[in-house]
């Protein structure tokens, strides 16, 4: 038998951090059919895989695997804990809300790690199948997830909904895909960028349906402007945490998944109209999710309108992709874990017929009768809306200055003033919670250990980079660099 | 040579003899099994037609041509008539694909995915099955015809899984490569004991033979997905059956029992050895893969007449609870020794260190799997009283 | 005779294409679901022959194996289960089939003209889509003697090796995160489809399974008060 090595060494170590994921959910699902009397642990043991799956980051392996198809540098590892920290603060919420309606399965978090495994792959596939597939993975994690109530009507329509919309979204980019492969004969995105490096390269026809079709893919899955009516019924329907958590880690996946093809097309972008469309879609975004979202009385079709907005700024810095660019999406994807899953969060405690919606009138008078988790709200909107000293600001800055620097300085206005105008609707919320007199029949705040336990973390995380960001600036630059330096 | 003859006429020739002498085995097969249940019953079997009533072989088929041929009146007539022809196709086609003796003389092609091939080919008789159930319009053929379905698709998991462990033993996917290297090192069936037994549990469920004959069981269906058919086209789901077993008895020989060779670690009849005797080794060898096929065919007999028939459940247990993981352990464990004892050189010979471990395993683990099905269940299942139900 | 044998894989492409396209077709037209699914076969065998045609036999062979064998058999048995003989006759043609008609021609006209000619056709069939196949093999390093080194051979393209070695080597991750693709697929179906056992059900489910059953009312009511 001819031993041959076939795999690069360490390539263990470089999927470290999947298969802990995957063999965590596998235990989990296990756990739960086997100790059915222990399923109150099963919410602690998904995050104590959680931070092992963190801490397993310190041996993964940097460099490029199996055949130039998967890449582990600086820049996964931010994501993957961008990743992570969404995982570990959807399943502190979730512990809570889970055994309030009564759900019990250790496969709601099993699902959970699985997501963030397909997530895990597409940040760090360098071909396009890997990416796919990731996609594909993490989409059927959010189908489930979004119908786990299946008692509820809005969770089943929520679920049906992304269904339909994911599954064409999915063709989109497989359509997409497929042609980019005729053109340039490969999946791989660095044949790929050495194919669009070539000076004789002709841009094809061909190519700008290949790219529109994978953006209108990629659109829907980021839920940017026209792409977007999914997101606010799926948002309203599906169990509070999870809306939480899609409304931000995958976005984070595809956004990552995105730079690394746009940089591949690097060479050949001035001379197409390319990033025209991803300009017009980051302003539609912008003012279609801001201007809707001051409509808005229900708390969770307003952070999905107000997330539609949010992509907006994120996609104008990747309109040209340098260090800044990269940097300030990584940053801006933690800081939007924190702040949108923190509100999320308060949102999820309000104990009430998860059927109907969750208005500002439940959370009238908040400030008052429970003064912790009205500030996490607070806290929260005043980073979405960029308020110094929060996190929000910072990024939102970061985005904004990197998109002037690189010319975009229409676009990055237009997202200033829609970002001003976001303020209102995101401070309603805090004069709701203090101005406001409470309701008769309010509704009750019912947070466990667990969700304080997320929301302390998302407060301290903001407040953290709001005032001192300068390590993550540099851990996130440097690792920018490294990802464009090939 | 003339590339026509070489790849069009050759070819079918030698297609046609392997289709003469299969259709010969498979209506002698007829009469063998029915003296051979005479026998194992304690009864005669037939004995009018000719001496030990030989010429039934003939009887038969001329008593299936002259019958009326009845389409029921409310039947789906395309799917009707399709049913029976369906599977003779694949099971005649998988002739070609298996080698009978050294080749290229006695195997009529040669392609480096033929067991794939013919893993395809014979997945695709269900249809005939499924089809004739169906368009039978007749309950007791819908019945079996779903039955059928369900679990044809569930026996050719561990079917195709069991497959994989001789695979990585030998390296290849052709049926030659998996002969020879048989020849030269020892029967699969040793190295490979828990994949031969459940290939050998599969084939029969894959036949729906008894002990596995749901589809078509007398007693609850009448008969099944072919109630409802007669004379010729009867005749054709018979031969369908007969065809499909012979081509599982021949996978069985070329994958566990050293095909048309009788050697052992390069001694005996290899086919070096049978090639060097020109076209009568070839012959031998061929002799050979047919007695051991023969042999299988006997087993199947015998099954038949020795064991009682699953419940629909118990069938389903089997498939999916103690075949699927049997098959996953056994390609699990054979990886793990291919790549960690592969042979070894001890005082100058070679000694397949990992083939022995897997022999000794596969032993211990099959004795062990025929205790733990054989045992009597703690708690039987309760039976629904019809009183209850009514209630419910 | 030699123009024949020239000519004879053209010869068959077009035959098993042509069956191919119109049995698709007929997939759609028919309206008795087993017809639909008789014809879905048909397509998927003549599929199976293009691409043995393509020397790709492991590809063909998988074909027949896990779509005709394998997923055909269980739609035939969906369909039979619910045994339905003949959809309700309805009009075949939409209200809207102008339209639809119209983009449908104008997406079909758009991918002719983009799809610059000869972008799929490839001069060395699997070669260079499969170039990423290379064998390491060991030998003895160059740099330090003594030791083993492995150097990349680019090796005869078998068939099914050349799928095993893309598979195991560079798309080893996408393989095995297929596999768990499929366990999340079925472990979702079940999470959305399970429900609770009724009257009879109780009455004749194994004493394990009750077992079971009434933990989970017992967590849930622990849980609800």
């Amino acid at each position: 038998m001819n031993l041959t090595p076939l795999l690069e060494a360490h390539w263990i170590n470089a999927i470290l951090p999947e298969l802990v994921l995957c063999i965590g959910g596998m235990f989990l699902i296990l756990f739960d059919a086997f100790a059915p009397k222990a399923r109150s642990l099963t919410g602690p043991i998904a995050v104590v895989i959680f931070i092992l799956c963190a801490w397993s980051q310190r041996f993964v392996a940097v460099g490029t695997f199996f055949g130039g198809t998967y890449e582990v540098g600086g820049i996964t590892r931010v994501f993957d804990i961008t990743f992570v920290l969404a995982g570990i603060l959807c399943t502190l919420l979730s512990a809570d809300y889970l055994e309030r309606e009564g759900i019990t399965g250790g496969e709601f978090y099993a699902l959970l790690m699985w997501g963030t495994v397909g997530m895990m792959m597409m940040a760090k596939g360098l071909d396009l199948l890997i990416i796919i597939l990731g996609l594909e993975l993490l989409s059927i994690c959010i189908f489930v997830l979004l119908g786990f109530q299946r008692r509820l009507p809005v969770s089943n329509e929520a679920s049906l909904k992304y269904f339909l919309m994911g599954a064409f979204a999915t063709g989109f980019i497989l359509y997409g895909t497929a042609l980019f492969y005729g053109a340039t004969e490969s999946t791989n995105i660095n044949v790929m960028a050495r194919w669009f490096a070539n000076p004789d390269v002709t841009i094809t026809p061909l190519l700008t349906v290949a790219f529109v079709l994978l953006m209108a893919g990629f659109g829907f899955k980021l839920a940017l402007a026209p792409f977007h009516p999914w997101a606010p019924d799926v948002y309203q329907g599906a169990p509070t945490p999870v809306a939480g958590w899609l409304s931000v880690a995958p976005k984070a996946a595809t956004l990552i998944a995105l730079i690394r093809i746009f940089h591949a097309m690097g060479p050949v972008l001035p001379q197409t109209k390319w990033m025209t469309i991803v300009a017009w879609l980051a302003v539609l975004s912008m003012i279609i999710g801001n201007s809707v979202a001051i409509a808005q009385r229900d708390l969770k079709r307003m952070l999905a309108y107000s997330g539609i907005a949010q992509v907006g700024y994120m996609t104008i810095a990747m309109l040209t992709i340098n260090e800044d660019a990269v940097a300030s999406i990584a940053i801006y994807t933690i800081v939007y874990a924190l702040m949108n899953l923190g509100a999320f969060g308060v949102i999820s405690m309000l104990a009430k017929n998860q059927n109907d919606p969750q208005t500002l009138d439940d959370i009238a008078g908040l400030g008052w009768r429970r003064p912790f988790h009205a500030l996490a709200l607070a806290v929260c909107m005043f980073s979405l809306s960029g308020l110094p000293p929060t996190g929000g600001f910072v990024s939102k800055f970061y985005i904004f200055r990197t998109a002037v620097q690189s010319g975009h300085t229409g676009i990055a206005l237009i997202g200033i003033i829609t970002s001003i105008a976001s303020v209102y609707y995101y401070l309603r919320v805090v004069y709701y919670l203090y101005m406001k007199e409470s309701a008769e029949g309010q509704t009750r705040i019912d947070g466990g250990i667990f969700a304080t336990g997320a929301l302390a973390i998302s407060i301290i995380g903001i407040f953290l980079i709001g005032i001192w960001p300068t390590p993550l600036f540099h851990a996130a630059s440097y690792a920018a660099h490294l990802l464009l330096a090939r | 040579m003339n590339p026509w003859m070489l790849y069009l006429v050759w070819p079918l020739i030698k297609f046609l003899i392997a289709f003469v002498i299969v259709q010969v085995i498979v209506a002698a097969m007829n009469w063998i099994e029915r003296r051979v249940l005479g026998l194992i019953q304690a009864r005669l079997g037939p004995n009018r037609v000719g001496p030990w009533g030989l010429l039934q072989i003939v009887a038969d088929p001329i008593k299936f041509l002259l019958k009326e041929d009845i389409v029921p009146s409310s039947a789906e007539k395309i799917a009707y008539f399709l049913g029976p022809m369906l599977p003779l196709v694949p099971a005649f086609i998988v002739f070609c694909l298996i080698p009978f003796g050294p080749p290229p003389t006695f195997a009529v092609t040669h392609t480096n995915v033929g067991l794939l091939l013919i893993l395809a080919l014979t997945s695709t008789g269900v249809y005939g099955i499924i089809l004739g159930g169906w368009a039978s319009n007749n309950k007791y053929s819908l019945m079996g015809g779903l039955r059928s379905a369900a679990q044809m698709v569930s026996y050719e998991v561990p079917f195709g899984l069991s497959i994989v462990g001789v695979l990585m033993l030998c390296g290849s996917l052709d049926l030659v490569h998996i002969i020879n290297y048989q020849a030269h090192h020892v029967w699969n069936v040793f190295p490979q004991l828990i994949a031969a037994f459940i290939f050998f549990v599969s084939m029969n469920a894959e036949n729906n033979r008894t002990p596995f004959d749901l589809p078509e069981a007398e007693s609850e269906l009448v008969a099944g997905y072919h109630t409802e058919y007669s004379a010729m086209k009867f005749a054709f789901f018979m031969l369908a059956e007969y065809s499909a077993m012979l081509v599982n008895c021949c996978l069985m020989v070329s994958l566990f029992l050293g095909g048309w060779t009788l050697a052992i670690g390069g001694y005996g009849l290899t086919t070096a050895t049978l090639k060097s005797m020109g076209f009568m080794g070839g012959l031998l060898g061929t002799v050979i893969f047919v007695v051991k096929v023969m042999t299988f065919m006997m087993i199947y007999i015998w099954f038949r007449a020795t064991f009682p028939r699953f419940r629909f459940d118990q069938l389903m247990d089997l498939g999916w609870k103690w075949m699927i993981p049997l098959a996953l352990i056994n390609i699990f464990v054979t990886g793990i020794v291919v790549l960690a004892a592969p042979e070894m050189i001890i005082n100058g010979s070679v000694v397949p260190v990992g083939e022995t471990i897997l022999a000794v395993a596969g032993a211990a683990t099959v004795a062990l799997t025929l205790f733990l099905i054989m045992k009597p269940r703690a708690h039987a299942p309760k039976v629904i009283h019809a009183s209850r139900v009514s209630e419910a | 005779m030699e123009q024949l044998t020239a000519s004879m894989p053209l010869i068959v492409f077009v035959m098993i294409g042509t069956v191919a396209v119109a049995s698709s077709i007929l997939v759609v037209a028919m309206r008795n679901p087993v017809h639909s699914a008789l014809f879905l076969l048909l397509t998927f065998l003549c599929v199976a022959v293009l691409f043995v045609m393509q020397k790709a036999e492991f590809v063909g062979a998988v074909q027949v194996l896990v779509y005709a064998g394998g997923i055909m058999v269980l739609f035939l048995f969906v369909v039979m289960l619910i045994n339905v003989r003949h959809l309700p006759d309805e009009r075949v043609l939409s209200n809207f089939w102008k339209g639809g008609f119209l983009v449908g021609l104008a997406v079909f006209a758009l991918f002719v003209t983009m799809v610059r000619p000869g972008v799929y056709h490839d001069e060395n069939p699997n070669k260079s889509k499969l170039s990423t196949v290379r064998d390491r093999v060991a030998i003895n390093s160059t740099k330090n003697p003594g030791r083993l080194g492995h150097k990349r051979i680019t090796r005869h393209n078998v068939n099914s090796e050349a799928v095993a070695n893309a598979l195991y080597t560079d798309y080893l991750v996408p393989f095995e995160v297929a596999s768990l693709f499929l366990l999340v697929a079925m472990i979702g179906a079940i999470v959305i489809g399970k429900r609770e056992l009724s009257a009879v059900e109780e009455e004749t489910a194994p004493d394990y399974m009750l077992a079971r059953v009434e933990t989970e009312r017992e967590i849930k009511e622990a849980m609800s008060a």
